[in-house]
C-alpha cells in the first residue's frame, strides 16, 4: 500500500502535468503552486511566482475582478467563474514567445475555487482553461449564423420584393398545386376576377375558367391535364374565364410548371384581354365591314366567297353570286347630293338584305356595287326568283326627306361552278352578267353565259384596239353622196367613218361604234369625225360650192356631252365654214331617252344654224307629237325599209307614211341604202327628195368624192 | 414559522443589499450601469414553483445553479426564459448575432453573471445573519423548467422566491432568483432572521 | 426638527428612526412607504431632513429626490441605496443631495443629520 506522501506526490504530478493552468493560493494569498502549463504559458519559471501574491506575480496586470474573486474565495469561500466573454484574458498567458511579441494572449476561462484544508483554512485554486479554440469555433459559428441570418434576411427581402412585384403586376399570378387547386394569388387577380382571395383559395382553377374551351383544350377533362399541356406551349393560349360575379372575360393563359423534389406545382399567369379583344373585334369589323351600310366589305366578301367555294366543292353543291349595281347612281348622286346618295345606299342595302335569308352574304364592294352570295340553292329558277324579289323590293319608292325617289338595279348572276370555279372567275363573270343587264336596258337581271363571255372578251380586246386606233389615228372618213332625185345632181353627202385596222383591215362602224359608245371613246372618235368633216367641207366650199351640206352622225353620248355645242361651233369657226353646211344626224332613240334636254340642245343647235336630221327613221317609236317638238330639217328612211322596195307592201306603206309625214312637217326626206333603179323610181314617184346608196355610189375617199362633185355638183360654180 | 412585516422587510433588505453589491460588480464588469431590483420575496413549497415563475412548465428556460454548503445548505438558482438569457448575454457582450442557443462561451458568461449575483446574495445574507455558507461553481443548464426541477434539487423542499428585474444597456429583462433548501434549513434560516433582527433592537 | 423618511422597508424605516431619535430625541418623524405617499406629505409639512430610498416598488426614489429638492430648497436631503454604482452616486451628488450607501449607513446618516 502506498503511503499518503506517495499518493500526494502522484496527485501533485497529475496537477503538474495537467493540460489546464493551475495556481494554488494559500490563506495568506501567496502563490504556493503553479503547474507546468502555467510556467510555459506565462513564460516564467515557477520559482519566480511562488510566494508572491497574484498581483505581485503578474506585475499588477490582473483585473480587479480576478483579484476580488480570489479574495472572496479565500475570505468567504466563494467560487467564481470568469468567463472569456466578460473578462478579456485576465492572465498574461501566451501560447509561445511569438504570440507574446504580437501581444496575442490566450483566450481564458477561469474557475476560482475555494479549497479548505484540515484546519478549515480556505485555499484558492485557480484553474485556467485555454478556450482559444472554442472562441475560434464560436466566431466561425457566429459568422456562419450571421451569414445565414443575412441570407435569410436577403431571402425575406427578396420575398417582400417578389410579393411587391406580384402585387403590382397587372397580370393575375396564381400558384396551383399539381391538381390545379389554387394555392396563392396576387392582388390583381382579385381585381380581375372581382372577388376576395378567400373565395378562390383551395378551389380548382376550373372554377374561374369558362367551360367553353377553345378547340385545343376542350379534350381535357381535368385541370392537371390542361395545365400540363398548357405549360408545354410556347405561347399563351386564349380562352374565356368567368368572374366571381358571373361575367365572362377573355384571357391569355400562360402556365409554367415548377418541379421540386417534394411536389409539382404550376404558376398560371392570366392576362385580361377583354379590352384587347373588343378592340380587335372593332378593328376586325372596320377591316371587314362597310361602315356606311354595315354590310361586309370587299375583303370579307373575298373571304366568304372563298369559303363558299370550298364548302360547295366539298359538298358538291352549286351556288350563285349576284352582282348588283344601282342604275344611274352617279346621276342621282350628282343631282341629289352625296347625303341623299348615302341614304339611298342604306335603303338599298336594307332592301337587299330583306330580300334574302340570314345565311346569305351581302357585301358592298364600293360605290353603288353590291355582291350577294346565296348559300345552297337547288335550282336556277330559285335564283331567278331571288333576283326578281330583289329588283321588286328595291324598285319600291324610297322616301328621303319628303322626296320620293325611284331606284332600279341591274343584276348579273354567275353560278358556281359552271360560270367559274374560282374567286376571280366567278366574280368577274357575275360582273359581266351585270353589264349585260345594263345593256339590256337596266332594271333586270341576267345570267352569265359563255356567249356573253366571248362577246365581252372580243369587246374588251376591241376596246383596247380602239384606244390604240385613236392614238395612232387609224381612222379615215369616207363620204357617200346624196343625190337630188329631181335635179339629178349632188349637193350633200354623209360622212362615214372607216377604221383601217392594221391586222383586220377595214372594220365597219356598226362593229365598233356601239363599243365606242359604251366605253366613252366615242367622244374622241366623234371629235375626229367632226374635225375631218369640217375640214373637208371647207375644201368644198373653198371650191365654190357654198351651199354644200355635210351630214355627220352624232352619237347620243356626243350629243349629251356638255362640251358638244361649244366644240362643234368652234370646229366650224376653225375651218371657216357656215353652220348651215353641217347637218347633224341623230337617232330616234336619243329623242326618246331624254326629251327635255334633247329639245333644249336641238333648239340651240338649230338656232346656231346647224341642220338636224333623224337617222334610221322608222325603226324606233317616234310619234308625230314628238317630231313636232323638235326643230328638225330632215328624216332619213332606214335602209331596212328601202331594201324591200318596191315589192314589199309593208315597206311601201312605211316608206309612204314617212315621206308623207315628213312633208306634212315640212321636212326633207332622204332614203338610205338605195341599190336599184326600181327603188329610186319608186321613191321618186312617192316624193322622196334625196337618195343615198350603192346605186349612186358607195362611200368613197375624199379625193374620189371631190371628183364626183366636179362631175355632178348641183351648183354650177363648181363646174366652171 | 411566519415572519412579521418588519422581519419580511429585513429579509428583503438583505437581498436588496446583496443585489446592490452584485450590481456594483456587474457594472464594473460590463462598464455600464446595471439596475437590479427586488419586487418581491416569498416562501413557497417547491412543487408550487411553476405558479410563481413567468414561464410554463414546458417552456425552455436557462438556469444557473450554485450549490450552497455550510449553515444553509441547498441551491441558489437564477432562472431566465431561454430567449431572455440569450438577449442578456449578447446585449452585455455586445454581440448581436449568433446561433439560436447559448454557446459554451455564452453559457460561461451567463454563469459568471449569475455567479456574481448569487455570490453577493449569499455573502450579504451570511453577513447579516451571522452564518457561514460556502458556494460551489455556478453551472448553466438549458431545458424545460419541469425537467430542471425534476433532475435537480429538493423536490420536497422550500423555495425562497425572489423576483428580480435586470436592466443593463437599455435591456430590461425579468428573471427569478430562487434558493432551494429543505424545510429544516428554511426554518433555521428564518430563525436566524428573527435573531439577527433582534440585535438591531428596533421598536 | 421635522424629518421625512421615505422607504418601503419597515426594517430600514425603523433603523433610520432609531438613529434620528438618538440624535434628536424631540424630532417629529414622518414615514412614507413610496414616492406617492411622500408627495402627499409635501402639502402641509416643512421638513428639515429627508431620506429617500432608491429601490422601491413603483416609481424609484430618484424622481422624488428632484421634487423634494424643489419643494424644500433649504432642507438636507439624502438618497439611501444599496445600489452603490458610481453612475448613481454621481447623479445624486450632482443635485447637491447626499448619497448614503446601504447596508452600513449608520455613520453616514449620523453625519448627514448634522444641522
Amino acid at each position: 500500500m502506498p503511503d499518503d506522501a506517495y499518493n500526494s506526490r502522484i496527485i501533485e504530478n497529475a496537477f503538474i502535468d495537467s493540460d489546464l493552468g493551475i495556481i494554488l493560493i494559500n490563506e495568506n494569498k501567496q502563490i504556493t503552486f503553479v503547474n507546468k502549463w502555467m510556467e510555459s504559458t506565462s513564460l516564467c519559471s515557477g520559482d519566480d511566482l511562488l510566494g508572491k501574491t497574484l498581483a505581485e506575480a503578474f506585475d499588477g496586470q490582473l483585473s480587479p475582478r480576478l483579484i476580488r474573486a480570489v479574495d472572496s474565495a479565500i475570505d468567504n469561500g466563494r467560487n467564481s467563474v470568469l468567463s472569456q466573454k466578460l473578462n478579456k484574458s485576465p492572465f498574461p498567458l501566451y501560447k509561445g514567445d511569438g504570440e507574446r511579441q504580437l501581444g496575442q494572449k490566450l483566450q481564458q476561462l477561469i474557475y476560482v475555487k475555494t479549497i479548505s484544508d484540515a484546519y478549515d483554512n480556505n485555499y484558492c485554486m485557480v484553474e485556467i482553461f485555454d478556450v482559444t479554440e472554442a472562441v475560434r469555433r464560436e466566431k466561425s459559428l457566429i459568422e456562419l449564423g450571421e451569414k445565414s441570418r443575412l441570407a435569410a434576411e436577403q431571402l425575406s427581402i427578396e420575398e417582400a420584393k417578389m410579393r411587391a412585384i406580384l402585387n403590382s403586376a397587372k397580370d393575375c399570378i396564381i400558384t396551383l398545386d399539381e391538381n390545379g387547386i389554387i394555392q396563392t394569388l396576387n392582388e390583381y387577380t382579385e381585381t380581375v376576377f372581382q372577388c376576395k382571395k378567400e373565395q378562390l383559395y383551395d378551389k380548382s382553377m376550373a372554377t374561374i375558367l369558362s367551360p367553353d374551351m377553345p378547340a385545343g383544350l376542350s379534350r381535357f377533362t381535368d385541370m392537371s391535364g390542361l395545365l400540363e399541356y398548357t405549360s408545354k406551349l410556347s405561347e399563351a393560349v386564349e380562352l374565356k374565364a368567368v368572374r366571381c360575379v358571373d361575367e365572362v372575360i377573355d384571357i391569355d393563359l400562360t402556365v409554367s410548371r415548377i418541379r421540386t423534389e417534394e411536389e409539382n406545382s404550376y404558376v398560371a399567369i392570366i392576362r385580361d384581354i377583354t379590352e384587347r379583344k373588343k378592340a380587335e373585334a372593332r378593328l376586325h369589323y372596320l377591316a371587314k365591314y362597310d361602315p356606311l351600310t354595315g354590310l361586309a366589305n370587299r375583303a370579307l366578301f373575298h373571304e366568304r366567297l372563298e369559303h363558299a367555294i370550298q364548302v360547295a366543292k366539298r359538298e358538291n353543291q352549286i351556288f350563285p353570286v349576284l352582282f348588283l349595281d344601282i342604275d344611274r347612281f352617279k346621276n342621282l348622286n350628282d343631282t341629289l347630293g352625296h347625303d341623299t346618295g348615302d341614304a339611298i345606299l342604306k335603303v338599298v342595302s336594307r332592301r337587299i338584305k330583306g330580300s334574302l335569308r340570314e345565311v346569305d352574304t351581302v357585301c358592298r364592294m364600293g360605290g353603288d356595287e353590291f355582291v350577294i352570295i346565296i348559300e345552297t340553292i337547288h335550282s336556277v329558277n330559285e335564283v331567278s326568283r331571288i333576283a326578281e324579289k330583289i329588283i321588286e323590293n328595291i324598285s319600291k319608292p324610297i322616301r328621303i326627306e319628303h322626296n320620293e325617289l325611284f331606284v332600279t338595279v341591274s343584276i348579273g348572276i354567275a353560278i358556281y361552278p359552271d360560270d367559274g370555279d374560282d374567286y376571280t372567275a366567278i366574280f368577274k363573270n357575275a360582273d359581266l352578267a351585270m353589264y349585260e343587264a345594263k345593256d339590256e336596258g337596266r332594271n333586270n337581271f341576267q345570267f352569265f353565259s359563255q356567249a356573253m363571255n366571248e362577246r365581252i372578251q372580243r369587246r374588251m380586246s376591241m376596246e383596247s384596239d380602239l384606244r390604240k386606233a385613236i392614238a395612232e389615228n387609224q381612222f379615215v372618213l369616207y363620204y357617200q353622196p346624196q343625190v337630188d332625185i329631181n335635179k339629178r345632181c349632188i349637193n350633200s353627202c354623209e360622212a362615214l367613218i372607216r377604221w383601217i385596222h392594221p391586222d383586220k383591215g377595214n372594220i365597219p362602224p356598226f362593229e365598233f361604234i356601239p363599243l365606242a359608245e359604251e366605253s366613252g371613246l366615242i367622244w374622241d372618235i366623234g371629235k375626229y369625225v367632226v374635225e375631218q368633216a369640217c375640214r373637208f367641207v371647207s375644201e368644198i366650199t373653198g371650191r365654190g360650192w357654198h351651199d354644200f351640206v355635210m351630214a355627220i352622225n352624232i352619237s347620243p353620248r356626243q350629243f349629251q356631252h356638255p362640251d358638244f355645242m361649244s366644240f362643234i361651233t368652234a370646229a366650224c369657226e376653225k375651218y371657216n365654214i357656215s353652220t348651215a353646211n353641217i347637218e347633224l344626224e341623230i337617232t330616234e332613240g336619243l329623242l326618246m331617252d331624254n326629251t327635255e334636254h334633247s329639245v333644249t340642245m336641238l333648239r340651240r343647235l338649230s338656232d346656231a344654224g346647224f341642220k338636224i336630221s333623224i337617222d334610221d327613221f322608222g325603226t324606233g317609236y317616234s310619234s308625230l307629237a314628238y317630231l313636232r317638238k323638235f326643230p328638225l330639217d330632215t328624216l332619213k328612211i332606214d335602209r331596212s325599209f328601202v331594201i324591200d322596195l318596191p315589192e314589199n307592201p309593208d315597206a311601201i306603206a312605211v316608206s309612204r307614211a314617212i315621206i308623207g309625214l315628213a312633208h306634212s312637217l315640212r321636212l326633207h326626206v332622204v332614203a338610205e341604202g338605195v341599190e336599184t333603179q326600181e327603188q329610186m323610181d319608186f321613191l321618186s314617184v312617192e316624193g322622196c327628195e334625196y337618195i343615198q346608196g350603192y346605186l349612186v355610189s358607195k362611200p368613197i375617199p375624199s379625193s374620189d368624192f371631190m371628183a364626183w362633185l366636179e362631175a355632178y355638183a348641183c351648183d354650177a360654180i363648181g363646174s366652171e | 414559522m411566519d415572519l412579521n412585516e418588519t422581519q419580511v422587510d429585513f429579509v428583503k433588505e438583505i437581498f436588496n443589499t446583496g443585489l446592490g453589491e452584485a450590481a456594483v460588480e456587474l457594472s464594473e464588469l460590463v462598464e455600464d450601469e446595471v439596475l437590479l431590483s427586488v419586487p418581491q420575496f416569498s416562501l413557497i413549497p417547491s412543487e408550487e414553483l411553476t405558479k410563481h415563475v413567468a414561464v410554463g412548465e414546458k417552456d425552455v428556460v436557462t438556469t444557473v445553479t450554485m450549490e450552497l454548503i455550510g449553515d444553509m445548505s441547498g441551491n441558489g438558482m437564477l432562472i431566465f426564459p431561454a430567449a431572455n438569457s440569450l438577449d442578456l448575454v449578447r446585449t452585455i457582450v455586445e454581440e448581436s448575432a449568433g446561433p439560436e442557443n447559448l454557446t459554451d462561451l455564452e453559457e460561461e458568461a451567463l454563469s459568471e453573471i449569475a455567479g456574481i449575483i448569487l455570490n453577493h446574495m449569499v455573502t450579504t445574507f451570511s453577513s447579516f445573519l451571522n452564518i457561514n455558507v460556502k458556494t460551489g461553481m455556478p453551472r448553466c443548464h438549458q431545458d424545460t423548467l419541469r425537467r430542471i426541477m425534476q433532475e435537480s434539487y429538493f423536490i420536497d423542499g422550500m423555495i425562497m422566491f425572489i423576483g428580480m428585474s435586470f436592466e443593463v444597456k437599455s435591456l430590461n429583462l425579468a428573471g427569478d432568483i430562487l434558493f432551494l433548501q429543505n424545510v429544516d434549513t428554511t426554518e433555521k434560516f428564518l430563525s436566524q432572521v428573527v435573531a439577527a433582527l433582534e440585535e438591531y433592537d428596533l421598536d | 426638527m421635522k424629518i421625512l423618511i421615505v422607504d418601503d422597508s419597515t426594517f430600514i424605516q425603523k433603523q433610520i428612526r432609531k438613529i434620528v431619535l438618538a440624535k434628536y430625541p424631540d424630532s417629529e418623524i414622518v414615514l412614507a412607504g413610496n414616492t406617492n405617499a411622500a408627495r402627499e406629505t409635501f402639502a402641509d409639512n416643512e421638513f428639515d431632513f429627508i431620506t429617500i430610498d432608491y429601490n422601491m416598488p413603483g416609481e424609484n426614489g430618484g424622481v422624488l429626490l428632484g421634487d423634494a429638492i424643489m419643494r424644500y430648497p433649504h432642507a438636507k436631503i439624502a438618497l439611501l441605496t444599496a445600489n452603490k454604482q458610481a453612475a448613481i452616486r454621481e447623479k445624486v451628488e450632482k443635485t447637491g443631495a447626499s448619497f448614503i450607501p446601504k447596508p452600513d449607513f449608520r455613520d453616514d446618516l449620523i453625519q448627514f443629520l448634522e444641522p
